[in-house]
């Protein structure tokens, strides 16, 4: 695992960098100051994020507590999912071993490993789903997007994956794009939802 | 509509848009349980829940009063509520309505606890999915310090409080008292030996509380109405207070319904516009994904902690699951068992191989590739988990499985001998996906 780092340019070893849309050249020179934006290709965290995770470590009566959270945080920093980079700056703001943080990250279904696409889709597929065509759902979501589950879109746009309950089985079957739910779906609401993502 | 009148009492601000505001709720009641509740002893708030009867609403049914009053006294340490907000139970979305609709009603049942236990903390873990009832309990928090209900000097009573969101990452073992200390510690959500319990030893090394969302709200109507009035709200001394059903799969209008608690199934089922385009009932699951399946001659028992459990299931989170005689309940049966197997943090063996083998298992018979020993396989899986591993999770498996093998057995037999699954495949849309 590579050493947490404090911005220092050209420090890309061994990290693979996304190609997304948006995303800044492999090995473009960027030092702290340029690190303007959030997105992947970068080195630490923004001095907004930072801010955030000063506030958070208030909070707590351990440094630690504060991991899921920054986690949190640092997956908006890099683009929905956390790179090895990310992983390690997480580790060094709270002074945790990366394999702490890394055995944390493995373990909980909303902090991605790998990459995703700029929207993540997350279809109900449990059983109050499947009663009301969950199914049919995630028969239209893979049509439409023309790619395998956990995959990404070409054009780095989305990727979906079936998820447990989301708490919302008045309203299924039901989808969470992002931070949003989508619910009382149909096959025709779904394309629409789809067609019309950035 | 409603066979039997309620006047709800957790949901009456749901449709009541400025009870989201501290000024809208205080309108509406608010708050006035935990002014009086901080003109109370301690011991004497915890002595009126106690009395109330009221019973833990996020599964496990354990009187709350008697959990706070195992909380050392004193301030000399510092002691936490942790509030369960991760409803990761499949089928409930009641806590969610709670959050989202009534966010100061939370709020005050939370800082009436913490009075009752001197905790100078709160921590609301809500799951990582549920964003906007984030949004929205914060922006509350944030209001309540402003007016003075949280912070230094709760309502200027000398009492410091201070209460944070904490938004989990997506793992229902999290729900589990233990393994949600774990995660809110910053670590992975497995859950821990007991004891030592967590009012003992829980949160950062410090007593805790952990009571579910709709537990919490009661409280303030506890206070304010009084525990006779709690009492005389339910089935028995032991079933006590409003309830939320929350209602889904086959039935005409899913929702959270609140009624007194021990509302038969029959009664909310028509509550809930009665079956999905008018199908028969075939089973029901009375508590969420961990509660065994009830069968349609069983509709007319009271959904209480005691009726369900005495009919070899339970009230759980009140998490109401309905299956018409179309459905297929291998199929079912078998997404639950992918669902435990998914989840099973795998600490301990039983549970970690067992919710595999269930899986596995139930896959393989709905896919007409069972083999006539496997019902007996699958009890066999099943009585090697009851028991056997540190939380619940194991057992709660072992709840619809143990219950499709001993009540469904010949529709499990049927897709061994035949090879197949009887139930053809079911289209809910007419135009199909394409």
């Amino acid at each position: 695992m590579s050493e947490p780092t404090s911005g220092a340019p050209g420090a890309t070893a061994g990290a693979s960098v996304p190609a997304g849309p948006g995303t800044p050249a492999p090995g473009a020179p960027g030092g702290p100051a340029a690190a303007a934006g959030p997105g992947p290709g970068r080195r630490g965290f923004s001095a907004a994020a930072q801010a955030q995770l000063q506030a958070l470590l208030e909070r707590y009566p351990t440094r630690e507590a504060a991991l899921i959270p920054a986690l949190h945080i640092a997956q908006r920093e890099w683009g929905g999912w956390l790179p090895d980079d990310a992983i390690a700056a997480v580790a060094s703001a709270l002074e945790l071993p990366v394999a702490r943080v890394y055995g944390v990250v493995t373990f909980y279904d909303l902090l991605h490993q790998h990459q995703v696409g700029r929207h993540r889709i997350r279809i109900c597929t449990n059983l109050p789903c499947m009663l009301r065509g969950s199914d049919e759902i995630m028969e239209t979501v893979r049509q439409e997007l023309a790619v395998g589950e956990d995959e990404v879109t070409p054009d780095g746009r989305c990727s979906f994956v079936h998820f447990e309950c989301l708490g919302s089985c008045d309203t299924a079957p039901m989808m969470m794009i992002d931070d949003t739910y989508h619910e009382n779906l149909t096959p025709e609401r779904v394309r629409r939802i789809l067609r019309e993502l950035e | 509509m409603a066979s039997r009148a309620f006047e709800p009492v957790l949901t009456r601000n749901v449709g009541n848009p400025a009870a989201l505001t501290l000024d809208g709720y205080r309108k509406s009641g608010g708050y006035e349980g935990l002014a009086k509740a901080l003109a109370m002893e301690p011991d004497a708030v915890i002595d009126e829940v106690k009395r109330s009867g009221l019973r833990g609403r996020g599964g496990a049914g354990f009187a709350a009063g008697v959990k706070w009053s195992f909380i050392p006294k004193g301030r000399d340490k510092p002691k936490y509520l942790v509030c369960n907000a991760d409803e990761s139970e499949p089928g409930t979305f009641k806590d969610r309505l709670l959050m989202e609709k009534d966010p100061h009603q939370l709020i005050e049942g939370c800082a009436i606890c913490c009075w009752a236990v001197q905790a100078s903390t709160t921590y609301i873990y809500i799951r990582g999915e549920y964003t906007h009832a984030n949004a929205i309990m914060e922006q509350a928090i944030k209001e309540a310090y402003q007016a003075g209900v949280l912070g230094d000097s709760v309502f200027n009573s000398g009492f410091k409080l201070d209460m944070y969101m904490h938004q989990g990452a997506g793992a229902y073992i999290c729900g589990e008292e233990t393994g949600m200390i774990e995660s809110l510690e910053g670590k992975r959500g497995q859950p821990r030996v007991k004891p030592p319990f967590p009012a003992i030893v829980g949160a950062f090394g410090a007593p805790t509380v952990i009571n579910n969302v709709e537990t919490l709200a009661n409280v303030p109507h506890i206070l304010v109405r009084g525990a006779d009035w709690f009492k005389s709200i339910g089935t028995d001394e032991r079933n006590t207070g409003p309830k939320l059903y929350a209602i889904s799969g086959h039935v005409e209008r899913p929702g959270t319904y609140e009624t007194a608690i021990g509302i038969p199934f029959s009664e909310l089922l028509d509550l809930a516009g009665g079956m999905y385009r008018g199908g028969k009932l075939k089973a029901y699951i009375p508590g969420g994904a961990s509660a065994a399946i009830l069968t349609a001659d069983q509709a007319g028992l009271a959904l209480d902690f005691d009726t369900m459990t005495k009919a070899g299931s339970m009230l759980g989170s009140a998490a109401v699951m309905v299956m018409d005689d179309a459905t297929c309940m291998v199929r079912s049966v078998a997404r639950l068992a992918k669902f435990f197997n998914h989840e099973s943090c795998g600490q301990c063996t039983p549970c970690r191989e067992g919710t595999n083998w269930m899986e596995l298992l139930l896959t393989r018979i709905e896919h007409g590739e069972g083999r006539p020993s496997d019902p007996q396989l699958l009890q066999s899986v099943c009585k090697n988990m009851n028991g056997t591993a540190l939380c619940a999770l194991a057992e709660a498996a072992v709840g619809p499985v143990d219950s499709l093998i001993k009540r469904f057995p010949e529709e499990v037999e049927r897709h061994i001998r035949d090879r197949a699954c009887p139930f053809p495949q079911r289209r809910y849309f007419e135009n199909g996906a394409s």
